[in-house]
């Protein structure tokens, strides 16, 4: 599955990335809001996931990340991360439609596979999704045709 | 009627009339372009040739001292010597016709000293004398003007009402010059407020100025500190200048504590027989106090200390001791003017309080979230490292995951660092320095040998010592440097000079200016704030930091370039200014008492 990391830490990414790619995973990564905008645009397909920060250049970058992944693709699941204190934000993505948030620091908790665990949810919630959608598809091309 | 009176009136020769002397008198009073002294003197030797006298002089009382002195004199004969004693003996034995004029007040005329009680033989010519005293407003005898004549019977009553007359302009344009003075000394501390920086500054202006506006002995300033409740000493001109921070009054206690718990001054003649009096801290030896003023400094809301001044008493009766009312007016204004000095200390103090306590709550936001995103990265390490632990692996793939976590540890490291320094930019150790020495140390030490950019150093070789603590200062001009240079990666000019604000000498400015790209208007304010560089290393502290370092030297930093045009950060440091000060307050007191 392809997913893109965006995040302003470098060995934030890294360490992501290195998570999800042993889980199997395609893993691209972006360093800001407007970088992940770029390459959420360009891709084709679109991306399955989409890891973000929550506050990069703005406050509110997961925000605009969250609207440029929906804007390519509905069905792209989005999970935000949340660095202490902004877990208020992270809520904020949810009611927009992002499928989880992940703090970053629980302390005794190992978040990487807290992380892998969600991705996992959030692609279980797509397929579904991607799947209702061709039966629907499917159901309005056969009832199409008896009405012809 | 004497003989010398009936003798004028015989003669009837009223020389006075005849001169038009007074508006020659009057128009010297008015000149504005002499000073008091020129004036008295053209005023004796107008007055001399009057009433025909062969010589003159004006006495004036001087209160500093308590005694009176011979000022100005005309005619023959008079030289250092025989102008410094001539009161001398006079004034301790209570004879001498000058004396007497001014312990009683009023005038005395005399046509033959062969036969006169209280004359004391100065010049072997001399068979007539005529002495008026100066009288001020309060009553006060401020001086005796004395003519004398080599005749005998030379002076006649018109010839002392003249003399009278002019004795009263005299003390008309010595009251003048003692408002102007005082006017002078509130304008030029009104004027001279905003310059201040430290409280101490603020004393030894106040009671120079004072000093050049009242004479007196002594004075100081008590504050009060509020959780002791007691009045602690922070200035004095005299011997008390030894105990500053040590002499201490509990509230009510003494005249002192009495001021400063009823909010209202006490002036008295004679302090040592008033009930309050507990005489723990004299700036005089008790027996020779004499007059007392002390008024409470009064600040917004209370009473932050008390100002006293105190006369000597004086060895000779007719000299007054006591302060006026005038003299008390002035003291409470210019007690005034030192409260809302001090209120507004008070203000600057929590308003960088204020400042820094805002930084703290950014800054402890904005660490724990940087914190927060480094141990997170290292968490992902550790979790990699456990899963290669779980499988045959090769120390190839293990050593990019150690490095990485030691890098991580590394960043938490140097944030720890800025935090620390961010911590202690306050807390300084300082000591008198040259500023343009530890300049040019620190712009050498942190300039980059092979730089693009060219530095040029225009120090003013005569500048005044600061008080300021040497490696916290050292780290805040290499922080501008390094800023300087990291922005202007493709070449560009960095400049630094010194040179002091104003002809003062009490402020110095430092000036770094570049040629980079400049700070955006509306950055302006912001760059001092914890977190605002862009820079990646550490948390962006660098210019938080050199503002809580300059704030705690009680200096000024701002950023005063255009954007486009470079960087131009100006800093104003205050320098130490004890000697220049004290020096010119010495010229300024002789040049008052005429020595």
């Amino acid at each position: 599955m392809r997913i893109l990391v965006v995040d302003d830490e470098e060995a934030v990414r890294t360490a992501v990335r290195r998570r999800l790619e042993r889980e199997g995973h395609t893993v691209d990564e972006a360093e800001n809001e407007a970088d992940a905008a770029a390459k959420i645009q360009a891709s084709n397909p679109s991306y399955d996931i989409v890891v973000t920060d929550m506050v990069m250049n703005s406050e509110q970058g997961g925000v605009e990340v969250l609207k440029s992944a929906v804007g390519r693709d509905i069905f792209t699941e989005v999970i935000v991360l949340t660095a202490y204190g902004n877990v208020a934000n992270a809520v904020e993505c949810m009611k927009l439609g992002a499928f989880d948030y992940v703090e970053k620091n629980i302390p005794g908790v190992d978040v990487y596979d807290l992380l892998a665990m969600k991705v996992e949810q959030a692609l279980q919630r797509r397929r579904a999704a991607l799947a209702t959608l061709r039966r629907a598809d499917q159901i309005l091309k056969v009832t199409s045709r008896s009405a012809e | 009627m004497s003989e010398a009176q009936s003798a004028g009136r015989e003669n009837n020769v009223c020389p006075v009339a005849s001169t038009g002397v007074f508006s020659c008198i009057s128009r010297l009073l008015l000149s504005h372009d002499r000073s008091l002294n020129d004036i008295l003197d053209a005023i004796l030797v107008e007055a001399m040739k009057a009433v025909e006298a062969d010589r003159a002089f004006i006495a004036l009382a001087d209160f500093e001292h308590g005694e009176l002195a011979v000022r100005f004199t005309a005619g023959e004969g008079w030289n250092e010597q025989n102008t410094a004693l001539r009161l001398k003996v006079s004034q301790k034995t209570g004879k001498g016709i000058t004396s007497h004029v001014a312990a009683t007040g009023r005038p005395y005329r005399t046509g033959d000293v062969t036969t006169d009680p209280y004359y004391i033989s100065h010049f072997d010519d001399v068979r007539s004398e005529v002495a008026v005293p100066v009288v001020n407003a309060h009553g006060r005898v401020e001086g005796v003007i004395n003519m004398e004549s080599a005749r005998p019977d030379a002076f006649s009553e018109q010839h002392e009402e003249f003399l009278l007359a002019v004795a009263n302009l005299v003390a008309l344009r010595i009251l003048a010059d003692q408002q102007e003075k005082r006017q002078a000394a509130l304008v030029s501390l009104g004027r001279e407020l905003a310059r201040f920086s430290r409280s101490a500054d603020v004393f030894r202006k106040v009671m120079d100025l004072v000093a050049s506006a009242i004479s007196f002995q002594d004075c100081s300033i008590f504050l009060l500190n509020p959780e002791e409740n007691v009045l602690v000493l922070e200035a004095s001109r005299g011997r008390l200048g030894e105990q500053v921070h040590q002499a201490r009054y509990r509230v009510g206690e003494g005249i002192t504590g009495w001021v400063a718990q009823n909010g209202k001054p006490v002036r008295t003649r004679d302090p040592r027989n008033d009930p309050r009096w507990r005489g723990l801290h004299e700036e005089l030896a008790p027996e020779t106090v004499g007059g007392l003023i002390a008024v409470p400094i009064m600040g917004y809301d209370r009473v932050l200390g008390v100002f006293r001044v105190l006369r000597r008493r004086s060895e000779y009766a007719w000299v007054p001791n006591d302060f006026t009312q005038d003299d008390e007016d002035f003291i409470v204004a210019t007690a005034s003017i030192l409260g809302a000095v001090l209120d507004s200390f008070e203000l600057v103090k929590r308003v960088i309080a204020a400042e820094r306590m805002a930084a703290w709550g950014e800054m402890s936001a904005r660490s724990a979230h940087m914190i927060g995103n480094r141990v997170f990265a290292i968490k992902g390490d550790l979790n990699e490292l456990r899963h290669l632990s779980r499988q045959e692996c090769s120390a190839e793939k293990l050593a990019p995951v150690i490095e990485s976590l030691e890098k991580g540890i590394f960043r938490l490291e140097e944030i720890l660092a800025e935090f620390r320094e961010f911590v202690v930019a306050t807390k300084l150790n300082t000591n008198p320095v040259s500023l343009n020495e530890l300049l040019e140390e620190a712009v050498r030490e942190s300039f980059p040998r092979n730089s693009s950019v060219r530095l040029e150093l225009d120090l003013h070789p005569d500048l005044p010592l600061v008080e300021a603590d040497t490696s916290k200062l050292r780290r805040c001009f290499s922080e501008l440097v390094e800023n300087s240079i990291n922005f202007q990666q493709e070449g560009g000019v960095l400049r630094v000079s010194t040179e002091p604000v104003d002809s003062e000498q009490d402020r110095i400015r430092i000036v770094f200016e570049d040629r980079g790209p400049g700070i955006p208007e509306e950055n302006k304010k912001l760059i001092f704030r914890p977190f605002f560089s862009t820079r990646s290393k550490g948390m962006g502290l660098g210019l938080s930091i050199v503002k809580g370092i300059i704030d705690a030297h009680r200096g000024t930093i701002r950023e005063t370039g255009e954007e486009g045009e470079g960087a131009r950060f100006e800093i104003i440091l205050p320098a130490i200014t004890d000697t220049p000060d004290a020096a010119e307050t010495k010229a300024e007191r002789s040049d008052q008492t005429g020595d």
